[in-house]
């Protein structure tokens, strides 16, 4: 007791070291004082052991020197501008400059502010915490010694990964641009394709200690005034230590937290984010994740994709037919094999009764076991492949998914039926277009096997009801998940146009059921009578 | 703003109506018919829909005197409040017995045609944790779920109908309209008391949202409903005759058995058409659950409904246990049909009609203008 | 915590209530009965300890000939028998000696026996049980052996594998049309609804396959006879059912085959008197088919065609006139659908008739009008 006392003792009776410098939600509360070498000394007390932030002091002027100090971290406020535009013109430039330093009117500060520097963006700032933060952010903080003031000079330059390829999201016909972990390069993909001004970029930050950016894209006059309340208010509602990608701002926000299914969607792709804010949806991009986050959504939105829209409509509604055929057999199929095969034999037509039993000789297991088997093998196949490198990736699908599976058969553990059972179920829960709801229907699909498994068809129904229930009871930011299937009215008349079926563009004459009731015309023809 | 305010649209009311009517009834409602009329039962349902519709139009009436408000409320402006609770209370234990009979019904029929070994005790533990889970999540989300099951259950419930046009023989139903006027009206009576659910509007007007569309609510949840148990008590007979319907417990259960789907590869379908018709017990029976613990949570002025669906579960499965065999469970169905259905299908919102009318309690039409 | 544990609480009684699986059937350990045959047993003792009185023969597939490439020279069905006093004892009796449960629930024929059918209660007795279990569905065939069932189940010799052809399936009938197939559907309803009177088809073993060939006509329940293929093929006719079928007729020396292409038959006038008096009419449209080749015969032409009418028509007349004369004084039966379309059309007729109609139909004056027309004749002159 007393080594146990002695080994964890210190761990949990330390007292917390005293720190004056941040109060509880992490915010820097040290003063900023005229004094630069005052200032000085705390900014090193802050950044100490921090190697890559690079600070700067010297002198601006030639005989009368008034000292100036800069701070920026390396790598991430690009040099050349630092170089250039900041310390050129202070240290240089501005002894070319006439009238001399000793003749300036105005505070020096603003004098540098206004015309000393030549960087496109620069900003006052008056407190410790937005000098860190700045700093922090890539930008250079230029203080100058008696002025309890600094500048905030823009310099951000740090590396990325810039436009590529969306790997998750891969159409055929379509712009292949997907965003980018920058904010500022994924505002400018939206921003080009909505030349509006009313169009909004609201940033707030969120995450004490990672203080990552986040927008909020939306078009000013569609959008539901309520629904962006909302969201800025369920931003503003928790306080977590860090937001590292836009899964974990999806998480703090959505309404239910125990459905498996998502509320919110999120993309990769800029014209998706920009056709969401053309319906009247908010998008939030966050700083660090190349997938943004789409809200408010419903069951529907998840079925579509860019290229329903690209194309024509006949192939379009066709394939949203076999989507959401997809996902209900990615849910249902193999609890109602389960259910037929071992509880309702009368229903399978004879033939083909009698191959599945005869197939079945000699396999070991009860179905249900089977089953389990086969999916839980694919669930590891899956996991195994995501983590592949490419070239060996395919290859594991292929050995995998044919040679193992025929294995299987060969050695009786599985019958063939199952085999095939199994992989189309995978493949249609591939089909789904978001990856976030196949994951839903992954799981919804073991409850569906539990329940049929115990009480056959009926138990399938009732699992049925589950995922009905379940579903109708949604709401993603008070809109009904289910919506336009059901809940309509009193919301709208009907927005039918673009759910199981796409119907033409001439046809979609109303903006969907996000919008603010009053904006829904969308689409007019210039002269009705001119129709070729 | 779309909330949580639990209101829903008439259309969302229209089809959970349906639904509700369609249910147990059109199993037994064959049967009824021919042992009053033989082969010109069919006859009866026209009758009996006429009927329902003289009800549906006093109740409309009443509810609509007091939108925003259920039964429990409004009887209590009418009547005063202690008979009012009264006669709630009554249509409480009316609604518990109801749902008690429903699920006994649905968990014999389950067992003998989908799982024959399965205790009906779990098989009705089953349906009424679904019921609760529906229940608790309030109004608005029952009537998604209808206007989700409407397409899933009516769709193939008409293509039935339709592919037993080739197994009709019409010399079945004939000679035709021999029957008497004494018969018509009594048989009539007995069907138009098939339409009892429509009582749930005395209470679902509180949720509708416009409040004053009742009538054309009833109008057309009415003829929908009853041109679908015309349809199937005149293929029933037509399949299997008067006699032959009389015979069967479970005619419309037969009747799935013996049409041929075209390009079909299952066989003995009937059990795949059951689930189709489970839907609507799974709506009826979560009505009177959430009806119920409404009216009790009214009664006891709480504001929380939803953590009174639970204690009520244990009632109603012991109530649906009590009879000991089927006979006496259809004998529980007539009784509570045709001796109690009345009072509360006609008797009462006609007696508070006429009172509200007198007393000139509850908004006019002039007044809400 | 007190969530967690309600959560909990339930769960685990959810779980212990979910151990049943009462109801599953794996589907490779079950018997599958595809065909059934139920016999009168040849000693019938009831006795308090083992009544004998039902013998059922049933076959199961050889689930190892099943696959596609067949199973070499094992048999591809299995036979049972056993015996026992009811229906369901029997069966019971069946299980108790194989280790695999025995599943009809995709039974597509039953075959009675003979000294079966012609039992009254036993005969009673299998039809309640046949509408009584959900286990037959209602579109099972039902026949009746033309001596008993369990010869006719094992005489099929199968030389295909069993997969493809499973029974005694509609495709296998050689000679009756396809409307006089009766499931046991159609079967009770007529029993129901006539009280008692219905038609059962026969079938019967010939050298290498089974056939259909007329059938039992059954009133009050109780077998009366057979009608053997004949007049089964010229009963359908009057019921308007006999498209596909032919009846061929000497004529110039050949036996020329009318084959039917299109048949109605309706009752065109029903009166009530002292007996009742009716007036069936038939319709048909057919071909000609066979003729005779030789020179010296004529070509066929319009009055040649126009004679074999009248000659068919007679022919025909009389035939339907034997069958009438058997249906109304040998087996007091109306199985010709009589009655409904008296129903349907000249319901005044049948209110009055309707309460003696065996001994009104026995009496009644049937007068028959049929009117051939000949199509076609083929391809040549």
């Amino acid at each position: 007791m007393k080594i146990l006392q002695q080994l964890f003792g210190s761990t949990i009776k330390r007292k917390k070291k005293e720190d004056h410098t941040h109060d509880n939600d992490n915010k820097v509360i040290v003063p900023l004082t005229a004094s630069l070498n005052e200032n000085i000394r705390q900014i090193e007390n802050l950044f100490t052991d921090c190697e890559d932030v690079i600070k700067r002091r010297f002198p601006i002027g030639e005989e009368k020197k008034v000292w100036a100090y800069i701070i920026y971290v390396d790598s991430m406020a690009d040099r050349q501008v630092v170089e250039q535009s900041v310390l050129y013109p202070l240290m240089v430039g501005v002894r070319e400059v006439l009238p001399k330093i000793e003749d300036i009117q105005t505070s020096l500060l603003d004098f540098i502010k206004d015309g000393g520097m030549t960087t496109a963006e620069v900003k006052n700032i008056d407190n410790m915490n937005d000098v860190c933060n700045q700093v922090l952010s890539g930008d250079t903080v230029l203080m100058i010694d008696g002025y309890q003031q600094a500048i905030a000079i823009s310099t951000k330059g740090f590396p990325n990964r810039g436009v590529e390829k969306p790997d998750t999201e891969s159409v055929v016909r379509g712009s292949k641009e997907g965003f980018s972990e920058s904010l500022r390069v994924n505002t400018v993909l939206i921003r080009r394709r909505i030349r509006d001004t009313k169009l909004k970029v609201k940033q707030k930050q969120a995450g004490i200690r990672s203080k990552t950016d986040i927008a909020i894209m939306y078009l000013e006059d569609i959008v539901r005034p309520k629904i962006l309340e909302e969201v800025n208010q369920r931003l503003e509602d928790f306080k977590v230590d860090a937001i590292l990608d836009s899964g974990h701002i999806e998480q703090l926000i959505q309404d239910d937290w125990k459905s498996p299914f998502p509320q919110i969607q999120i993309t990769e792709r800029p014209d998706k984010a920009a056709s969401a804010i053309l319906e009247g949806r908010i998008v939030i991009i966050v700083d660090n994740s190349p997938f943004v986050l789409l809200l408010p959504t419903t069951l529907n939105c998840f079925f579509q994709s860019s290229e329903d829209y690209y194309e024509r409509w006949e192939i379009a509604s066709f394939i949203r037919f076999i989507r959401y055929g997809a996902a209900f057999l990615a849910t249902a199929l193999p609890g109602l094999y389960i259910a037929l095969t071992t509880y309702h034999l009368a229903m399978i037509p004879t033939n083909l009764m009698l191959s599945m039993a005869a197939a079945r000789e000699g396999v070991p297991f009860p179905a249900i076991i089977e089953v389990l088997i086969m999916e839980l093998a694919f669930e590891l196949l899956r996991e195994a492949g995501i983590r592949l490198p490419d070239p060996i990736g395919s290859t594991i699908g292929i050995v995998g998914g044919i040679i193992i599976g025929q294995a299987a058969v060969e050695a009786n553990i599985v019958s063939p039926i199952i085999v095939i059972i199994v992989s189309l179920t995978a493949i249609s829960s591939f089909a789904i277009p978001s990856h976030s709801l196949g994951v839903a229907f992954r799981l919804s699909k073991y409850m569906v096997i539990f329940l049929s498994s115990i009480l056959g068809l009926y138990g399938f129904l009732i699992s049925m009801l589950i995922l009905i229930i379940h579903l109708s009871a949604l709401k993603s930011f008070n809109i009904p998940y289910l919506a336009p299937y059901a809940a309509l009215l009193p919301l709208y008349n009907n927005d039918y146009q673009d759910s199981l079926l796409r119907l033409p563009f001439f046809m979609k004459t109303k903006r969907p059921l996000f919008t603010r009731p009053d904006q829904r015309i969308r689409l007019r023809r210039k002269d009705p009578r001119k129709k070729k | 703003m779309y909330s949580m305010n639990d209101k829903v649209s008439t259309r969302q009311v229209k089809l959970i109506l349906i639904l509700d009517m369609f249910s147990v009834s059109v199993l037994i409602l064959p049967r009824v018919t021919v042992e009053v009329a033989r082969q010109d039962g069919w006859i009866l349902v026209i009758g009996g829909t006429l009927l329902a519709f003289l009800y549906s139009w006093f109740i409309a009436q009443l509810v609509k005197k007091f939108p925003e408000e259920t039964f429990v409320d409004f009887s209590g402006h009418i009547v005063t409040r202690p008979i009012g609770m009264l006669l709630s209370l009554f249509i409480l234990l009316f609604f518990i017995l109801s749902a008690a009979i429903k699920i006994r019904i649905f968990g014999e029929l389950t067992k003998q045609i989908l799982l024959p070994d399965t205790p009906i005790e779990f098989i009705i533990i089953s349906l009424l944790l679904i019921c609760t889970y529906l229940s608790r999540k309030g109004y608005e989300c029952r009537a998604r779920v209808a206007e989700i099951l409407f397409p899933i259950t009516l769709i193939p419930l008409i293509l039935i109908l339709l592919f037993a046009i080739p197994k009709v023989e019409i010399p079945n139903l004939a000679p035709f309209f021999q029957l008497s006027w004494k018969e018509f009206f009594s048989g009539s009576y007995y069907v138009s008391l098939t339409y009892i659910t429509l009582i749930l509007l005395l209470f679902s007007n509180a949720f509708v949202q416009p409040p004053n569309k009742s009538g054309g609510i009833c109008r057309t949840s009415l003829l929908v409903v009853g041109l679908l148990k015309l349809s199937t008590v005149v293929m029933t007979i037509a399949i299997f005759g008067a006699k032959g319907t009389q015979r069967q417990i479970w005619p419309v259960m037969t009747l799935m058995q013996v049409i041929h789907l075209p390009a079909s590869f299952i066989e003995r379908q009937e059990a795949l058409m059951m689930i189709f018709w489970l839907n609507t017990v799974f709506s009826i029976v979560s009505g009177y659950l959430y009806f119920s613990s409404v009216i009790v949570t009214k009664m006891i002025k709480s504001n929380e409904q939803f953590y009174l669906v639970l204690p009520l579960l244990p009632f109603i499965y012991i109530l649906s246990l009590y009879p000991s065999d089927i006979i006496e469970v259809y004998n529980w169905q007539q009784w509570l049909r045709r001796k109690i259905g009345p009072i509360f299908l006609i008797v009462i919102p006609f007696l508070l009609w006429l009172i509200a009318k007198i007393r000139k309690v509850g908004a006019t039409s002039e007044e809400k203008k | 915590m007190k969530k967690k544990n309600k959560y909990l609480s339930i769960l685990f009684v959810t779980l212990l209530l979910l151990t049943g699986c009462w109801d599953k059937k794996e589907i490779d350990d079950q018997q599958f009965v595809i065909s059934l045959g139920i016999d009168k047993s040849e000693k019938e003792t009831i006795s308090s300890k083992n009544s004998y009185r039902y013998n059922i023969t049933y076959a199961t597939p050889n689930l190892s000939t099943v696959q596609k490439n067949g199973g070499g020279n094992e048999p591809f069905r299995y036979f049972q028998y056993v015996t026992g006093d009811t229906l369901t004892g029997t069966i019971k009796k069946a299980q108790a000696y194989y280790l695999e449960p025995i599943n009809f629930e995709h039974v597509k024929t039953i075959i009675l026996g003979k000294e079966l059918a012609k039992d009254k209660v036993l005969f009673q007795e299998v039809l309640d049980y046949i509408d009584r279990t959900p286990q037959f569905g209602r579109t099972v065939l039902v026949m009746i052996a033309e001596n008993t069932a369990k010869e006719i189940l094992e005489a099929k010799e199968e030389t295909k594998p069993f997969r493809n052809r499973y029974a005694i399936h509609s495709q296998d009938i050689t000679s009756i049309p396809d409307e006089l197939i009766i499931d046991v559907g159609k079967v009770l309803n007529q029993l129901i609804n006539n009280e008692g009177t219905t038609f059962i088809p026969r079938i019967k073993k010939g050298k290498n396959n089974l056939g259909f060939s007329g059938g039992a006509v059954f009133r009050d329940y109780q077998f009366q006879g057979w009608l053997d293929e004949a007049q089964v093929r010229v009963l359908s006719w009057t019921l308007g059912k006999n498209k596909g079928g032919y009846f061929p007729i000497w004529y110039q020396g050949a036996y020329v085959p009318y084959e039917v292409s299109h048949i109605s038959s309706k009752v065109v006038s029903a009166t009530y008197d002292k007996y009742l008096k009716v007036k069936v009419q038939i319709e048909t449209e057919g071909d000609i088919s066979e003729y005779i080749l030789d020179n010296s015969k004529k070509y066929i032409d319009s009055k040649w065609v126009k004679q074999l009418e009248i000659e068919l028509e007679e022919a025909i007349k009389k035939e339907i006139r034997d069958v009438f004369d058997i249906l109304q004084m040998e087996y007091k039966v109306d199985i010709i659908g009589l009655k409904d379309q008296l129903k349907l059309k000249y319901p005044k007729v049948w209110k009055e008739i309707k309460e003696d109609y065996e001994k009104i139909f026995e009496e009644a004056e049937i007068e028959i009008d049929v009117n051939i027309s000949i199509r076609r004749i083929g391809m040549v002159y």
